[in-house]
């Protein structure tokens, strides 16, 4: 957890417990810190980094490096917002192509809204040809493109990095398409790309792409993000966001909130919205905007590969094209320990990873090379295994 | 009928039977005996073949006369049998009118009636100088199973859909979009006054009415009239109910319908469909617009 995200969520605790249902709260939340009265703001420096909701979005699209006009749309959590990219999808395109490597809730959101309306998704497998088979960009870019194509799709769904740390070329897959064929919506899972990779929203590749601010943002409070990513589509969206939040397709509580903080138009009737990942989610970005993306990724793997020597683990990569700071590792000798035991293996080691199944962990790395304590209990996790 | 139709039959064949019963007795009288006897066995044989046929003519069963058949055929559609049944007393009447001119007047406007018979009878139902066709639009579009409805509107006046009937199935195509109920896409052919060369979109209220419709996610295509130069047969305004019925619009200079026609028949709803995959190739994104915009 970002530290000035730690600092804001315990100062917001205390204030909410003296605060919490006084016109102070009401003018926090609306204009920031500087709102308070200056007893107040003396007692509670730790929420000094909160200026209110407009300038968590200009920061927020600091980070994505989105254009300064685009929207972004705050939700409670992000499957809010992929219900409402599912249903954008399906509103303009006839035929959405995704691969497999996409993330099965949000699979399943996208068949539920598929299933309310005539169209269809295509799906194309590629995990074994990226993991297994060692597939260049190039050939990837076609096979996915030439799918497109054949199927007469006009939609696309794609991660741009996914939950294995495999890395989509997803700017260049979109715009091979739109050289070929017609391609009217865009979304992007950029869950585990945000703070991860570049999003490269400057490009306007896509429509709208969906992010979070618990991963790599290291805000810890999960905070759904939607940003716009090409004007054409701005209207669009806003306009549906509005309709599907007062039809009550749109029942997240944040994204409401929000809305009637940024826009000022009061829902007298809404729900009770969770504020505190707001304030986590700024102060990180604070934290964050002083630190580029990418660090050395490859000096981080060079680090772990040697940590792997003498072990019975080995690198389960796909080729360096596709590879992010998301590393699999994967057990040689086949041991076929449950994703439980591996992952409480490592626990103990002080280790967090994701297992799964056939004795594959997932290690996300820094982006800063690692200190010697951590690569000494690595190193131990690895050997004692 | 059994006794008219056995007495039809013998005076048909009783020429031939008399002629031969003469000829046998001139034989007879002047024959040698075995000659008597081989003309008689032939008359004989000959006498059995006559019975035969005719035996055959009078019982076999009759093709039934053509109004039967379609009696019948219309005893089993309840309804339609209860429309004959009244046309046919109101016939009757008509017939024994003598007026001739009210019989001249009344023959035509029978005929009338035939020729939209016949209409319907090819899947065709019309609606002329009436907005009434928008109630079966209605009932089209929210028809259950009818996922896609594609439409080509084509747009002569700045009034376009934007009197209160147009206004309220625009409205409807919203609601049915957003709902999900139904994917809409329209294609929007305008005339070049009302979208000059130099302007990136037509003039108001068109954009308006094309930018709500864009912004409620229904694919828009456009297309200037002078780009169909050379395919007249594109000029029409039309919409493609899934695959089930086309409906074909032709307004006034007032954009008030003057004649609507819907077609059950698939064979006009696959030639439809041609005519807007040809139009996609003409047509350009309303998003690519907004995207030069931009």
């Amino acid at each position: 957890m970002s530290p000035r995200a730690c600092r804001a969520a315990i100062e917001f605790a205390r204030f909410a417990g003296e605060h919490g249902s006084t016109l102070y709260a009401d003018e926090f939340l609306r204009y920031g810190h500087q709102a308070l009265p200056g007893t107040l703001q003396s007692t509670y420096p730790g929420l000094d980094d909160w200026h209110g909701p407009h300038v968590l979005r200009d920061r927020l699209r600091n980070l994505a490096g989105a254009h300064p006009q685009r929207d972004v749309v705050f939700a409670s959590r992000s499957a809010s917002l992929m219900k409402f990219a599912a249903r954008l999808l399906f509103r303009q395109c006839r035929n959405v192509l995704t691969t497999d490597l996409s993330w099965p809730s949000y699979d399943r959101l996208l068949n539920l809204e598929l299933a309310k309306t005539g169209n269809r998704v295509r799906k194309i497998a590629i995990l074994d040809d990226l993991l297994q088979r060692g597939c260049t960009m190039d050939e990837l870019i076609d096979r996915l493109v030439s799918q497109y194509v054949a199927n007469k799709c006009d939609g696309l769904f794609l991660p741009l990095v996914d939950n294995r740390g495999l890395r989509l070329p997803v700017a260049e897959i979109a715009n091979q398409i739109r050289l070929r064929s017609e391609l009217r919506f865009c979304v992007v899972d950029g869950a585990q790309a945000f703070r991860h990779v570049p999003l490269d929203l400057e490009l306007e590749y896509c429509d709208f792409l969906i992010a979070g601010c618990h991963k790599w943002l290291c805000a810890h409070m999960p905070m759904g993000l939607g940003f716009v990513g090409r004007q054409p589509s701005s209207r669009v969206v806003a306009d549906s966001l509005a309709r599907w939040s007062r039809d009550g397709f749109l029942d997240d509580p944040l994204l409401s909130f929000s809305q009637e903080l940024l826009t000022g138009e009061a829902d007298l009737f809404g729900e009770t919205a969770p504020v505190l990942p707001m304030l986590t989610a700024n102060a990180a970005a604070t934290d964050a905007s002083s630190d580029p993306v990418c660090g050395d990724q490859a000096a981080c793997r060079d680090i772990v590969q040697q940590c792997l020597t003498d072990t019975n683990w080995q690198f389960h990569s796909p080729t360096h094209a596709f590879q992010s700071r998301i590393l699999l590792l994967r057990d040689k000798t086949g041991n076929q320990r449950s994703p439980l035991e591996l992952r409480q293996h490592f626990l103990r080691h002080g280790i967090a990873v994701t297992a799964y199944d056939g004795g594959v962990v997932r290690l996300a790395l820094p982006d800063q090379p690692m200190d010697v304590c951590s690569l000494s209990r690595l190193h131990a996790a690895l050997n004692c295994s | 009928m059994a006794s008219a139709s056995w007495n039809f039959e013998l005076r048909k064949h009783a020429p031939l039977t008399v002629g031969l019963l003469a000829l046998a007795g001139v034989a007879w009288w002047t024959g040698s005996l075995s000659l008597q006897l081989a003309f008689a066995t032939l008359l004989l044989i000959v006498l059995i073949a006559l019975v035969v046929q005719l035996y055959q003519e009078l019982f076999a069963v009759p093709a039934q006369p053509a109004p039967l058949e379609t009696l019948l055929q219309l005893a089993q559609d309840r309804e339609i049998s209860a429309l004959h049944a009244d046309l046919a007393e109101a016939l009757k009447r008509i017939s024994a009118k003598p007026d001739p001119i009210f019989r001249r007047l009344a023959l035509q406007s029978l005929q009338n009636m035939v020729d939209q018979s016949h209409r319907l009878a090819a899947d065709t139902i019309e609606f002329s100088s009436t907005e009434s066709w928008r109630v079966v639009y209605e009932e089209l579009l929210k028809s259950p199973g009818l996922h896609l409805y594609r439409s080509v509107a084509y747009i002569e006046t700045a009034h376009y859909w934007q009197d209160g009937p147009g206004q309220q199935s625009t409205q409807l195509n919203l609601q049915l979009h957003d709902a999900g109920t139904v994917n809409i896409e329209r294609i929007a052919i305008i005339a070049d006054f009302l979208w000059a060369k130099s302007d990136r979109f037509p003039v108001e209220p068109i954009q308006t009415w094309l930018d709500q419709q864009y912004r409620h996610g229904i694919w828009l295509r456009l297309v200037r009239e002078s780009q169909l130069a050379g395919e007249s047969d594109l000029l029409s305004d039309f919409g493609i109910y899934g695959s089930r019925a086309v409906g074909m619009q032709l307004a006034d200079a007032a954009g008030r319908t003057v004649r609507f026609e819907l077609s059950f028949d698939f064979e006009r709803v696959k030639r439809a469909e041609d005519i807007w995959k040809r139009l996609q190739v003409f047509s350009t994104s309303y998003r690519d617009l907004l995207d030069q915009r931009s």
